[in-house]
């Protein structure tokens, strides 16, 4: 059944996603790409595209995407739904019982060893990516510009997605 | 994101004071999935119990959800279309340079020891040429610094 695995998926992605948008993306890579192909490598870098500039949490953009592909609208609304399900039960759990956890010697133990762990899977994401689309001398061109101008001023990713799309269409 | 909440919920409403928002802070980006999904909930129960927590979940959730179900609409339609490839082939190398940018920031603004770079270099491995998966790796690191943490324990008693 279509809509339960979409639910389950993202539960899976929301439950095991430390650290925010850019660290989920290997694990949406893993589940999405490799395990329930619906998604292809191509397919999952537009999506990264789409996330990145488009208002809202890459997490729930990623499952509204990858639900409505698979799924059509209801595919959308059940991907989003589970991918939130293990946030909304473990906030209640925290916020309920907060002395407990606010201040707690474990968690911030936790925070400590999965954080460094995080910044791996998103240096993963920078590999993959950059491994797949850096594949001639334009889209080189294309990287080494936004990245230097990056430094210079922090960009904006929606005006970086128009433009290098403009760019996209006159260079190839 | 996270600072139009601060500004929104703190500085212009004053619905909450900015211990409380720091401290949802704190636990929001511990916990698993969107923080700032998780934030919403946090701050939504303590300004009116579950159903508030419920609907600011629902309202951060919705204005992506929408948006992005549009376009997911258009981009499926389109998608053979010549000129949106050419966009796509244009974009790609964008995003992995904002991700790298992303990467760098992060990566100045951690604490480093040998530790934390040991960790990172780790997870970063394992994951990109072993094909390790982020679960496995994530599930080990909680158990490593619950272990950690029972080690110092037991060192300071």
């Amino acid at each position: 059944m279509l809509y339960l695995k979409l639910f389950l998926v993202f539960a899976k992605i929301g439950l095991f996603s430390f650290g925010g948008g850019l660290a989920m993306l290997p694990l949406i890579q893993e589940e999405v790409v490799e395990n329930q192909k619906w998604l292809t490598e191509h397919e999952f870098i537009d999506l990264v595209a789409v996330a990145q500039s488009t208002p809202g949490p890459i997490a729930v953009n990623g499952a509204t995407f990858i639900g409505q592909k698979t799924g059509g609208f209801l595919g959308g609304v059940v991907a989003t739904a589970g991918v939130v399900t293990p946030s909304i039960i473990i906030m209640f759990i925290i916020a309920s019982f907060f002395f407990i956890f606010s201040h707690n010697k474990f968690v911030k133990e936790t925070l400590l060893w999965i954080k460094p762990g995080t910044i791996g899977f998103i240096a993963s994401a920078v590999w993959f990516i950059g491994y797949k689309t850096l594949v001639d001398w334009k889209s080189m061109a294309i990287f080494l510009v936004v990245l230097s101008f990056s430094f210079y001023k922090k960009p904006n990713p929606i005006l970086v997605t128009i433009l290098t799309g403009i760019v996209g269409i006159l260079i190839y | 994101m996270l600072h139009l909440i601060e500004h929104e919920l703190v500085e212009k409403e004053k619905l909450l004071d900015y211990d409380t928002f720091h401290d949802g802070l704190a636990l929001s980006q511990t916990s698993p999935g969107p923080i700032a999904v998780n934030i919403s909930i946090f701050l939504g129960y303590r300004l009116g119990g579950y159903s508030t927590a419920l609907l600011c979940a629902i309202a951060t959730i919705l204005p992506a959800f929408l948006i992005i179900s549009l376009l997911t609409g258009f981009l499926l339609e389109y998608a053979d279309n010549p000129y949106l490839i050419k966009v796509f082939k244009g974009v790609r190398p964008a995003v992995g340079a904002m991700i790298t940018f992303s990467l760098i920031n992060l990566l100045r603004k951690t604490k480093k020891n040998y530790l934390t770079i040991a960790t990172m270099i780790i997870s970063f491995g394992l994951l990109t040429f072993l094909s390790i998966s982020p679960i496995t790796i994530i599930i080990t690191l909680i158990i490593i610094s619950i272990i950690s943490r029972l080690v110092k324990n037991n060192a300071l008693s």
